[in-house]
Protein backbone atom coordinates (compact mmCIF):
# COMPACT_ATOMS: atom_id res chain seq x y z
CA UNK A 1 0.00 0.00 0.00
CA UNK A 2 1.66 3.18 -1.06
CA UNK A 3 -1.08 5.76 -1.03
CA UNK A 4 -1.02 9.47 -1.31
CA UNK A 5 -0.73 11.19 2.06
CA UNK A 6 -3.82 13.26 2.76
CA UNK A 7 -3.13 14.46 6.29
CA UNK A 8 0.22 15.02 7.90
CA UNK A 9 1.48 16.58 11.09
CA UNK A 10 4.97 18.00 11.12
CA UNK A 11 6.82 18.63 14.35
CA UNK A 12 3.49 19.31 16.05
CA UNK A 13 3.60 20.34 19.70
CA UNK A 14 0.67 21.33 21.89
CA UNK A 15 0.67 22.61 25.44
CA UNK A 16 -2.12 23.69 27.73
CA UNK A 17 -0.57 26.50 29.75
CA UNK A 18 2.68 24.95 30.94
CA UNK A 19 1.56 21.34 30.53
CA UNK A 20 2.75 19.64 27.37
CA UNK A 21 0.13 17.46 25.67
CA UNK A 22 1.95 16.67 22.41
CA UNK A 23 5.69 16.83 21.79
CA UNK A 24 7.01 17.16 18.24
CA UNK A 25 4.64 14.69 16.61
CA UNK A 26 5.21 13.97 12.93
CA UNK A 27 2.62 11.60 11.53
CA UNK A 28 1.36 10.86 8.02
CA UNK A 29 -2.10 9.52 7.25
CA UNK A 30 -2.49 7.89 3.81
CA UNK A 31 -5.69 8.71 1.95
CA UNK A 32 -8.51 6.16 2.07
CA UNK A 33 -7.20 4.28 5.08
CA UNK A 34 -8.04 3.92 8.74
CA UNK A 35 -5.34 5.17 11.06
CA UNK A 36 -5.78 4.02 14.64
CA UNK A 37 -4.27 6.18 17.37
CA UNK A 38 -3.64 4.22 20.54
CA UNK A 39 -1.98 4.95 23.84
CA UNK A 40 -2.64 5.25 27.56
CA UNK A 41 -5.19 7.84 28.64
CA UNK A 42 -3.82 11.34 28.87
CA UNK A 43 -1.17 10.63 26.23
CA UNK A 44 -2.61 13.26 23.88
CA UNK A 45 -4.83 11.26 21.51
CA UNK A 46 -7.80 13.61 21.72
CA UNK A 47 -5.54 16.62 21.48
CA UNK A 48 -4.05 15.26 18.27
CA UNK A 49 -7.52 14.87 16.73
CA UNK A 50 -8.65 18.26 17.94
CA UNK A 51 -5.70 19.94 16.29
CA UNK A 52 -6.65 18.36 13.00
CA UNK A 53 -9.93 20.30 12.88
CA UNK A 54 -8.63 23.18 14.97
CA UNK A 55 -10.93 22.70 17.92
CA UNK A 56 -7.95 22.41 20.27
CA UNK A 57 -7.31 26.14 20.20
CA UNK A 58 -10.65 26.69 21.95
CA UNK A 59 -9.23 25.23 25.15
CA UNK A 60 -7.99 27.92 27.49
CA UNK A 61 -4.20 28.25 27.48
CA UNK A 62 -3.67 26.06 24.39
CA UNK A 63 -0.44 26.78 22.50
CA UNK A 64 0.16 24.99 19.23
CA UNK A 65 3.39 24.93 17.23
CA UNK A 66 4.47 23.02 14.13
CA UNK A 67 2.28 22.32 11.14
CA UNK A 68 -0.63 20.17 10.05
CA UNK A 69 -0.96 19.64 6.31
CA UNK A 70 -4.18 18.70 4.56
CA UNK A 71 -3.38 17.94 0.92
CA UNK A 72 -0.10 19.75 1.47
CA UNK A 73 -1.67 22.92 2.80
CA UNK A 74 -0.89 24.03 6.34
CA UNK A 75 -4.23 24.27 8.12
CA UNK A 76 -2.65 25.93 11.15
CA UNK A 77 -2.03 29.01 9.01
CA UNK A 78 -3.67 32.12 10.37
CA UNK A 79 -5.82 32.69 7.29
CA UNK A 80 -7.36 29.20 7.22
CA UNK A 81 -11.13 29.32 6.70
CA UNK A 82 -12.21 27.29 9.73
CA UNK A 83 -15.71 26.57 8.44
CA UNK A 84 -14.31 25.25 5.18
CA UNK A 85 -11.68 23.16 7.00
CA UNK A 86 -14.21 21.64 9.38
CA UNK A 87 -16.48 20.66 6.52
CA UNK A 88 -13.57 18.79 4.96
CA UNK A 89 -12.48 17.25 8.26
CA UNK A 90 -15.50 15.95 10.17
CA UNK A 91 -15.57 14.71 13.75
CA UNK A 92 -17.43 12.19 15.87
CA UNK A 93 -16.96 12.71 19.59
CA UNK A 94 -16.49 10.29 22.44
CA UNK A 95 -19.88 11.05 23.96
CA UNK A 96 -22.76 11.16 21.48
CA UNK A 97 -23.72 14.83 21.29
CA UNK A 98 -26.85 15.22 19.19
CA UNK A 99 -28.59 18.58 19.29
CA UNK A 100 -31.90 18.69 21.15
CA UNK A 101 -33.68 18.85 17.79
CA UNK A 102 -35.44 16.23 15.69
CA UNK A 103 -33.48 13.45 13.99
CA UNK A 104 -34.02 15.17 10.64
CA UNK A 105 -32.86 18.58 11.87
CA UNK A 106 -29.72 17.05 13.36
CA UNK A 107 -28.62 15.57 10.04
CA UNK A 108 -29.77 18.61 8.05
CA UNK A 109 -27.81 20.96 10.32
CA UNK A 110 -24.66 21.07 8.18
CA UNK A 111 -26.38 21.37 4.77
CA UNK A 112 -28.61 24.13 6.14
CA UNK A 113 -25.55 26.02 7.36
CA UNK A 114 -24.41 25.97 3.76
CA UNK A 115 -27.67 27.63 2.79
CA UNK A 116 -29.56 24.60 1.51
CA UNK A 117 -33.29 25.26 1.96
CA UNK A 118 -34.94 22.99 -0.64
CA UNK A 119 -36.77 20.29 1.24
CA UNK A 120 -36.29 17.56 -1.39
CA UNK A 121 -32.55 18.11 -1.44
CA UNK A 122 -32.35 18.08 2.36
CA UNK A 123 -34.48 14.96 2.52
CA UNK A 124 -32.23 13.15 0.05
CA UNK A 125 -29.10 14.17 1.92
CA UNK A 126 -30.62 13.11 5.24
CA UNK A 127 -31.66 9.73 3.87
CA UNK A 128 -28.32 9.08 2.19
CA UNK A 129 -26.37 10.05 5.31
CA UNK A 130 -28.54 7.95 7.60
CA UNK A 131 -28.13 4.98 5.25
CA UNK A 132 -24.37 5.43 5.25
CA UNK A 133 -24.44 5.48 9.03
CA UNK A 134 -26.56 2.30 9.12
CA UNK A 135 -29.34 4.08 10.96
CA UNK A 136 -31.92 4.51 8.22
CA UNK A 137 -33.80 1.28 8.78
CA UNK A 138 -34.30 2.10 12.44
CA UNK A 139 -35.49 5.67 12.05
CA UNK A 140 -37.33 5.84 8.70
CA UNK A 141 -40.75 7.32 9.25
CA UNK A 142 -39.64 8.71 12.62
CA UNK A 143 -37.45 11.56 11.44
CA UNK A 144 -39.50 14.11 13.40
CA UNK A 145 -38.79 12.37 16.73
CA UNK A 146 -36.38 14.12 19.08
CA UNK A 147 -32.85 12.88 18.57
CA UNK A 148 -32.50 12.53 22.32
CA UNK A 149 -35.15 9.82 22.30
CA UNK A 150 -32.71 7.46 20.54
CA UNK A 151 -30.53 4.96 22.36
CA UNK A 152 -26.85 5.77 22.97
CA UNK A 153 -25.68 3.62 20.06
CA UNK A 154 -28.27 5.14 17.74
CA UNK A 155 -27.31 8.63 18.88
CA UNK A 156 -23.70 7.92 18.01
CA UNK A 157 -24.64 6.74 14.52
CA UNK A 158 -26.83 9.83 14.18
CA UNK A 159 -23.79 11.97 15.00
CA UNK A 160 -21.88 10.07 12.33
CA UNK A 161 -24.67 10.69 9.80
CA UNK A 162 -24.66 14.35 10.76
CA UNK A 163 -20.94 14.53 10.07
CA UNK A 164 -21.27 12.67 6.75
CA UNK A 165 -24.04 15.00 5.57
CA UNK A 166 -21.54 17.80 4.95
CA UNK A 167 -19.41 15.59 2.72
CA UNK A 168 -16.09 15.45 4.55
CA UNK A 169 -12.88 13.91 3.17
CA UNK A 170 -11.50 12.98 6.56
CA UNK A 171 -13.39 11.68 9.59
CA UNK A 172 -11.92 12.10 13.04
CA UNK A 173 -13.41 9.66 15.53
CA UNK A 174 -12.53 10.08 19.20
CA UNK A 175 -13.22 6.79 20.99
CA UNK A 176 -16.58 6.57 19.24
CA UNK A 177 -17.48 3.31 20.94
CA UNK A 178 -16.23 4.11 24.44
CA UNK A 179 -19.73 4.81 25.71
CA UNK A 180 -21.47 2.03 23.76
CA UNK A 181 -22.48 -1.54 24.57
CA UNK A 182 -20.75 -4.47 22.78
CA UNK A 183 -23.48 -4.85 20.15
CA UNK A 184 -23.42 -1.17 19.22
CA UNK A 185 -19.63 -1.31 19.27
CA UNK A 186 -19.60 -4.17 16.78
CA UNK A 187 -22.01 -2.34 14.49
CA UNK A 188 -19.91 0.80 14.63
CA UNK A 189 -16.78 -1.15 13.74
CA UNK A 190 -18.50 -2.70 10.72
CA UNK A 191 -19.56 0.76 9.75
CA UNK A 192 -16.00 2.08 9.89
CA UNK A 193 -14.83 -0.71 7.61
CA UNK A 194 -17.56 0.19 5.13
CA UNK A 195 -16.68 3.87 5.20
CA UNK A 196 -12.96 3.68 4.69
CA UNK A 197 -13.12 3.36 0.93
CA UNK A 198 -14.71 6.75 0.65
CA UNK A 199 -13.19 8.54 3.60
CA UNK A 200 -9.92 8.72 5.41
CA UNK A 201 -10.51 7.90 9.05
CA UNK A 202 -8.42 8.74 12.08
CA UNK A 203 -9.74 6.60 14.90
CA UNK A 204 -8.71 7.16 18.48
CA UNK A 205 -9.32 4.13 20.61
CA UNK A 206 -7.97 2.57 23.72
CA UNK A 207 -9.47 -0.72 22.70
CA UNK A 208 -6.49 -2.53 21.18
CA UNK A 209 -8.57 -5.26 19.59
CA UNK A 210 -10.62 -2.61 17.90
CA UNK A 211 -7.48 -0.99 16.50
CA UNK A 212 -6.27 -4.38 15.28
CA UNK A 213 -9.63 -5.23 13.71
CA UNK A 214 -10.45 -2.09 11.80
CA UNK A 215 -7.30 -0.11 11.10
CA UNK A 216 -4.73 -0.22 8.31
CA UNK A 217 -2.15 1.81 10.17
CA UNK A 218 -1.57 2.36 13.86
CA UNK A 219 0.16 5.15 15.71
CA UNK A 220 1.21 4.64 19.30
CA UNK A 221 1.43 7.73 21.49
CA UNK A 222 2.89 7.82 24.96
CA UNK A 223 3.05 10.90 27.18
CA UNK A 224 2.68 13.21 24.22
CA UNK A 225 5.30 11.65 21.97
CA UNK A 226 4.72 9.51 18.92
CA UNK A 227 6.57 6.34 19.83
CA UNK A 228 5.93 4.33 16.72
CA UNK A 229 3.74 4.21 13.66
CA UNK A 230 3.34 1.76 10.80
CA UNK A 231 1.03 -0.78 9.20
CA UNK A 232 -1.22 -2.26 11.87
CA UNK A 233 -0.10 -5.90 11.43
CA UNK A 234 3.51 -4.84 11.85
CA UNK A 235 2.84 -2.74 14.95
CA UNK A 236 0.86 -5.52 16.57
CA UNK A 237 3.14 -8.43 15.71
CA UNK A 238 6.61 -6.97 15.38
CA UNK A 239 6.87 -3.54 17.00
CA UNK A 240 10.29 -1.91 16.82
CA UNK A 241 10.03 -0.08 20.10
CA UNK A 242 10.15 -1.60 23.52
CA UNK A 243 7.52 0.82 24.85
CA UNK A 244 5.07 -0.25 22.13
CA UNK A 245 5.57 -3.88 22.95
CA UNK A 246 5.11 -3.22 26.64
CA UNK A 247 1.90 -1.34 26.01
CA UNK A 248 0.50 -3.97 23.66
CA UNK A 249 1.21 -6.69 26.17
CA UNK A 250 -0.33 -4.69 28.98
CA UNK A 251 2.89 -3.96 30.77
CA UNK A 252 2.59 -0.17 30.68
CA UNK A 253 0.60 1.44 33.42
CA UNK A 254 -2.23 3.62 32.13
CA UNK B 1 -25.54 13.87 57.95
CA UNK B 2 -27.23 15.08 61.12
CA UNK B 3 -25.77 18.51 60.59
CA UNK B 4 -27.14 18.58 57.05
CA UNK B 5 -30.60 17.79 58.47
CA UNK B 6 -30.17 20.66 60.93
CA UNK B 7 -29.33 23.08 58.13
CA UNK B 8 -32.25 21.86 56.06
CA UNK B 9 -34.60 22.36 59.02
CA UNK B 10 -33.38 25.92 59.59
CA UNK B 11 -33.79 26.78 55.90
CA UNK B 12 -37.26 25.25 55.92
CA UNK B 13 -38.32 27.26 58.98
CA UNK B 14 -36.95 30.46 57.45
CA UNK B 15 -38.70 29.73 54.15
CA UNK B 16 -42.01 29.11 55.93
CA UNK B 17 -41.59 32.33 57.95
CA UNK B 18 -40.70 34.27 54.82
CA UNK B 19 -43.66 32.83 52.95
CA UNK B 20 -45.99 33.62 55.86
CA UNK B 21 -44.79 37.23 56.07
CA UNK B 22 -45.23 37.64 52.31
CA UNK B 23 -48.74 36.24 52.48
CA UNK B 24 -49.58 38.51 55.42
CA UNK B 25 -48.34 41.59 53.58
CA UNK B 26 -50.14 40.58 50.39
CA UNK B 27 -53.30 39.84 52.36
CA UNK B 28 -53.10 43.20 54.12
CA UNK B 29 -52.66 45.00 50.78
CA UNK B 30 -55.63 43.17 49.28
CA UNK B 31 -57.81 43.81 52.34
CA UNK B 32 -56.97 47.52 52.42
CA UNK B 33 -57.15 48.13 48.68
CA UNK B 34 -60.16 46.01 47.75
CA UNK B 35 -62.84 48.69 48.39
CA UNK B 36 -61.06 51.18 46.11
CA UNK B 37 -60.13 48.72 43.37
CA UNK B 38 -63.22 49.50 41.29
CA UNK B 39 -62.62 53.24 41.57
CA UNK B 40 -59.13 52.62 40.22
CA UNK B 41 -60.61 51.91 36.81
CA UNK B 42 -63.03 54.87 36.68
CA UNK B 43 -62.25 58.53 36.09
CA UNK B 44 -61.63 60.41 39.32
CA UNK B 45 -58.97 60.95 41.95
CA UNK B 46 -58.58 57.19 42.53
CA UNK B 47 -58.06 56.39 38.81
CA UNK B 48 -55.08 54.05 38.40
CA UNK B 49 -55.14 53.75 34.65
CA UNK B 50 -52.62 56.51 33.87
CA UNK B 51 -50.10 54.86 36.19
CA UNK B 52 -50.87 51.42 34.79
CA UNK B 53 -50.30 52.72 31.27
CA UNK B 54 -47.08 54.46 32.33
CA UNK B 55 -45.84 51.22 33.85
CA UNK B 56 -46.51 49.27 30.65
CA UNK B 57 -45.07 52.01 28.45
CA UNK B 58 -41.87 52.56 30.39
CA UNK B 59 -41.14 48.94 31.35
CA UNK B 60 -41.87 47.85 27.78
CA UNK B 61 -39.58 50.45 26.29
CA UNK B 62 -36.84 49.74 28.83
CA UNK B 63 -37.01 46.00 28.06
CA UNK B 64 -36.76 46.63 24.32
CA UNK B 65 -33.73 48.83 24.95
CA UNK B 66 -31.97 46.63 27.51
CA UNK B 67 -32.70 42.96 26.76
CA UNK B 68 -30.99 42.66 23.34
CA UNK B 69 -27.81 44.54 24.28
CA UNK B 70 -27.64 42.80 27.67
CA UNK B 71 -27.91 39.41 25.98
CA UNK B 72 -25.31 40.40 23.39
CA UNK B 73 -22.92 41.50 26.12
CA UNK B 74 -23.43 38.18 27.91
CA UNK B 75 -22.85 36.26 24.66
CA UNK B 76 -19.75 38.31 23.99
CA UNK B 77 -18.40 37.17 27.34
CA UNK B 78 -19.35 33.48 27.11
CA UNK B 79 -18.90 32.80 23.39
CA UNK B 80 -16.11 35.17 22.41
CA UNK B 81 -14.30 35.15 25.74
CA UNK B 82 -14.60 38.88 26.31
CA UNK B 83 -12.52 40.03 29.31
CA UNK B 84 -13.78 39.06 32.74
CA UNK B 85 -14.08 42.71 33.73
CA UNK B 86 -17.29 42.91 31.67
CA UNK B 87 -18.90 40.32 33.92
CA UNK B 88 -17.58 41.93 37.10
CA UNK B 89 -18.80 45.39 36.16
CA UNK B 90 -22.22 44.03 35.19
CA UNK B 91 -22.64 42.23 38.53
CA UNK B 92 -21.42 45.27 40.41
CA UNK B 93 -23.83 47.60 38.63
CA UNK B 94 -26.75 45.21 38.98
CA UNK B 95 -26.24 45.07 42.73
CA UNK B 96 -25.96 48.84 43.09
CA UNK B 97 -28.90 50.34 45.05
CA UNK B 98 -31.27 51.65 42.39
CA UNK B 99 -31.61 54.99 44.17
CA UNK B 100 -28.04 55.81 43.14
CA UNK B 101 -28.97 55.28 39.49
CA UNK B 102 -31.99 57.55 40.02
CA UNK B 103 -29.91 60.29 41.63
CA UNK B 104 -27.14 60.03 39.06
CA UNK B 105 -29.57 60.34 36.18
CA UNK B 106 -31.43 63.15 37.95
CA UNK B 107 -28.21 65.17 38.02
CA UNK B 108 -27.26 64.26 34.46
CA UNK B 109 -30.60 64.51 32.67
CA UNK B 110 -32.87 66.72 34.69
CA UNK B 111 -30.68 69.11 36.67
CA UNK B 112 -27.99 69.48 33.97
CA UNK B 113 -29.65 68.81 30.60
CA UNK B 114 -33.06 70.25 31.42
CA UNK B 115 -35.18 67.18 30.72
CA UNK B 116 -38.60 67.23 32.40
CA UNK B 117 -39.58 64.56 34.92
CA UNK B 118 -40.88 62.25 32.25
CA UNK B 119 -41.39 58.80 30.84
CA UNK B 120 -38.25 59.30 28.76
CA UNK B 121 -36.10 59.95 31.83
CA UNK B 122 -37.77 57.00 33.57
CA UNK B 123 -37.04 54.75 30.60
CA UNK B 124 -33.37 55.73 30.75
CA UNK B 125 -33.31 54.88 34.46
CA UNK B 126 -35.04 51.51 33.98
CA UNK B 127 -32.76 50.68 31.04
CA UNK B 128 -29.72 51.54 33.14
CA UNK B 129 -31.03 49.19 35.84
CA UNK B 130 -31.91 46.31 33.58
CA UNK B 131 -28.91 46.29 31.26
CA UNK B 132 -26.41 45.10 33.87
CA UNK B 133 -28.96 42.70 35.34
CA UNK B 134 -29.66 41.14 31.95
CA UNK B 135 -25.93 40.80 31.28
CA UNK B 136 -24.95 39.44 34.67
CA UNK B 137 -27.87 37.04 35.01
CA UNK B 138 -27.68 35.68 31.44
CA UNK B 139 -24.02 34.68 31.71
CA UNK B 140 -24.58 31.69 34.05
CA UNK B 141 -27.58 30.61 31.95
CA UNK B 142 -25.45 30.60 28.79
CA UNK B 143 -22.71 28.72 30.59
CA UNK B 144 -25.21 25.95 31.29
CA UNK B 145 -25.38 25.14 27.59
CA UNK B 146 -23.30 22.03 27.04
CA UNK B 147 -19.87 22.69 25.58
CA UNK B 148 -20.28 19.40 23.72
CA UNK B 149 -23.14 20.83 21.61
CA UNK B 150 -21.13 23.96 20.86
CA UNK B 151 -18.26 21.78 19.68
CA UNK B 152 -20.61 19.59 17.62
CA UNK B 153 -21.83 22.70 15.83
CA UNK B 154 -18.37 24.16 15.26
CA UNK B 155 -17.09 20.78 14.04
CA UNK B 156 -19.78 20.85 11.34
CA UNK B 157 -18.37 24.10 10.02
CA UNK B 158 -20.66 26.53 11.83
CA UNK B 159 -19.23 29.90 12.77
CA UNK B 160 -19.39 31.04 16.39
CA UNK B 161 -22.26 33.33 15.44
CA UNK B 162 -24.23 30.56 13.69
CA UNK B 163 -23.63 28.34 16.73
CA UNK B 164 -25.02 31.05 19.00
CA UNK B 165 -28.13 31.51 16.88
CA UNK B 166 -28.85 27.86 16.17
CA UNK B 167 -27.62 26.03 19.26
CA UNK B 168 -26.71 28.20 22.24
CA UNK B 169 -29.66 30.60 22.37
CA UNK B 170 -32.34 27.98 21.58
CA UNK B 171 -31.01 25.73 24.32
CA UNK B 172 -30.68 28.61 26.79
CA UNK B 173 -34.01 30.18 25.86
CA UNK B 174 -36.09 28.86 28.78
CA UNK B 175 -33.52 30.22 31.21
CA UNK B 176 -33.18 33.50 29.32
CA UNK B 177 -36.96 33.96 29.44
CA UNK B 178 -36.78 33.54 33.22
CA UNK B 179 -33.98 36.11 33.46
CA UNK B 180 -35.91 38.60 31.36
CA UNK B 181 -39.11 38.00 33.35
CA UNK B 182 -37.43 38.55 36.70
CA UNK B 183 -35.80 41.66 35.23
CA UNK B 184 -39.21 42.91 34.08
CA UNK B 185 -40.70 42.19 37.51
CA UNK B 186 -37.89 44.18 39.14
CA UNK B 187 -38.67 47.11 36.86
CA UNK B 188 -42.41 46.90 37.48
CA UNK B 189 -41.82 47.17 41.22
CA UNK B 190 -39.11 49.83 40.99
CA UNK B 191 -39.73 53.16 42.73
CA UNK B 192 -36.40 54.54 43.95
CA UNK B 193 -34.83 54.99 40.51
CA UNK B 194 -37.99 56.60 39.15
CA UNK B 195 -38.79 59.15 41.88
CA UNK B 196 -36.14 61.56 40.61
CA UNK B 197 -36.46 60.77 36.91
CA UNK B 198 -40.00 59.82 35.90
CA UNK B 199 -41.44 61.98 38.66
CA UNK B 200 -44.47 61.50 40.86
CA UNK B 201 -47.21 62.68 38.49
CA UNK B 202 -49.13 60.90 35.79
CA UNK B 203 -50.49 62.74 32.75
CA UNK B 204 -53.97 64.18 33.31
CA UNK B 205 -54.98 63.32 29.76
CA UNK B 206 -54.01 60.26 27.74
CA UNK B 207 -50.87 60.78 25.70
CA UNK B 208 -48.21 58.76 23.93
CA UNK B 209 -45.57 61.43 24.43
CA UNK B 210 -42.29 60.30 26.01
CA UNK B 211 -42.10 63.73 27.63
CA UNK B 212 -45.33 63.23 29.58
CA UNK B 213 -44.90 62.74 33.35
CA UNK B 214 -44.05 59.15 34.16
CA UNK B 215 -45.35 58.06 37.57
CA UNK B 216 -45.86 54.28 37.67
CA UNK B 217 -47.99 52.06 39.90
CA UNK B 218 -45.09 51.55 42.29
CA UNK B 219 -44.55 55.32 42.53
CA UNK B 220 -48.24 55.87 43.15
CA UNK B 221 -48.26 53.23 45.84
CA UNK B 222 -45.35 54.96 47.53
CA UNK B 223 -46.62 58.50 47.06
CA UNK B 224 -50.27 58.03 47.93
CA UNK B 225 -49.38 55.74 50.79
CA UNK B 226 -47.00 58.20 52.41
CA UNK B 227 -47.93 61.78 51.48
CA UNK B 228 -51.51 62.00 50.26
CA UNK B 229 -54.04 63.87 52.37
CA UNK B 230 -57.01 62.26 50.60
CA UNK B 231 -59.26 60.52 53.15
CA UNK B 232 -59.17 57.27 51.16
CA UNK B 233 -55.42 57.46 50.58
CA UNK B 234 -54.65 54.17 52.29
CA UNK B 235 -57.23 52.33 50.25
CA UNK B 236 -56.04 54.00 47.05
CA UNK B 237 -52.50 52.89 47.77
CA UNK B 238 -53.83 49.42 48.49
CA UNK B 239 -55.61 49.33 45.14
CA UNK B 240 -52.38 50.27 43.37
CA UNK B 241 -50.71 47.52 45.37
CA UNK B 242 -53.26 44.93 44.24
CA UNK B 243 -52.83 45.86 40.59
CA UNK B 244 -49.05 45.79 41.01
CA UNK B 245 -49.19 42.36 42.63
CA UNK B 246 -51.48 40.98 39.94
CA UNK B 247 -49.34 42.50 37.23
CA UNK B 248 -46.22 40.81 38.61
CA UNK B 249 -47.98 37.49 39.12
CA UNK B 250 -49.32 37.50 35.56
CA UNK B 251 -45.88 38.44 34.22
CA UNK B 252 -44.12 35.62 36.06
CA UNK B 253 -46.95 33.20 35.29
CA UNK B 254 -46.76 33.87 31.56
CA UNK B 255 -42.98 33.52 31.71
CA UNK B 256 -43.37 30.18 33.50
CA UNK B 257 -45.77 28.82 30.89
CA UNK B 258 -43.55 30.05 28.07
CA UNK B 259 -40.55 28.42 29.72
CA UNK B 260 -42.28 25.08 30.05
CA UNK B 261 -43.44 25.25 26.44
CA UNK B 262 -39.94 26.05 25.16
CA UNK B 263 -38.44 23.24 27.18
CA UNK B 264 -40.94 20.72 25.94
CA UNK B 265 -40.46 21.89 22.35
CA UNK B 266 -36.72 21.39 22.65
CA UNK B 267 -37.22 17.92 24.13
CA UNK B 268 -35.38 19.06 27.23
CA UNK B 269 -36.60 18.13 30.66
CA UNK B 270 -34.77 19.84 33.49
CA UNK B 271 -32.11 21.02 31.13
CA UNK B 272 -30.36 17.73 30.42
CA UNK B 273 -32.02 14.47 29.47
CA UNK B 274 -34.18 13.58 26.53
CA UNK B 275 -37.90 13.30 26.89
CA UNK B 276 -37.77 9.54 26.56
CA UNK B 277 -34.45 9.06 28.33
CA UNK B 278 -31.71 6.98 26.83
N1 LIG C 1 -8.57 21.56 27.82
C1 LIG C 1 -7.47 21.15 28.49
N2 LIG C 1 -6.89 21.97 29.38
C2 LIG C 1 -5.79 21.57 30.06
N3 LIG C 1 -5.21 20.39 29.90
C3 LIG C 1 -5.74 19.53 29.02
C4 LIG C 1 -6.91 19.86 28.27
N4 LIG C 1 -7.21 18.82 27.46
C5 LIG C 1 -6.28 17.89 27.70
N5 LIG C 1 -5.39 18.30 28.63
C6 LIG C 1 -4.23 17.54 29.11
O1 LIG C 1 -3.44 17.19 28.00
C7 LIG C 1 -3.03 15.84 28.09
C8 LIG C 1 -3.55 15.08 26.91
O2 LIG C 1 -4.96 14.99 26.99
P1 LIG C 1 -5.83 14.27 25.89
O3 LIG C 1 -5.43 14.75 24.56
O4 LIG C 1 -7.26 14.44 26.28
O5 LIG C 1 -5.39 12.75 26.07
P2 LIG C 1 -6.16 11.39 25.71
O6 LIG C 1 -7.25 11.70 24.76
O7 LIG C 1 -5.09 10.53 25.13
O8 LIG C 1 -6.65 10.81 26.97
C9 LIG C 1 -3.54 15.32 29.42
O9 LIG C 1 -2.49 15.42 30.34
C10 LIG C 1 -4.65 16.24 29.76
O10 LIG C 1 -4.76 16.39 31.16
MG1 LIG D 1 -9.36 11.39 24.92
Amino acid sequence: MSEEVILETDDLSVAYYSQTALRRVSLSVPAGTVMAVIGPSGCGKSTLLRVMNRLAERSPGARITGAVYLHGENILARDTDLSHLRRRVGMVFQQPNPFPFSIFDNVAYGPRLLGERRHEVLRDTVERSLRQANLWDEVRGKLRRPALSLSGGQQQRLCLARALAVGPEVLLMDEPTASLDPVSTARTEELIEGLKHRYTIVLVTHNLQQAARVSDYTAFLDRGTLVETGPTPVIFTAPRERRTEDYLTGRLEG
Amino acid sequence: MRQRHGVTAVILVLAVCGGAILLLVAGEVVAVGWPELGAGFRAGPADLRPELFNTLYMVGAALVLSVPPGLLAALWRTEERAPRILEDVASLLSSLPSVTIGLGLFVLLIATSGWPFSRAAGIVALTAMNLPWMTAASIPVLRQVGESRRQASLALGASVWATVVRVVVPEALPGLVAVAAVGAARLVGEAAALLFTAGVNAPARFSWSPWAPGATLAIRLFRVGTESLHPDARAMAGAAGIVLLLFTLVLLGVAGVLQRYLRRRAGIVDGTEGRFGR
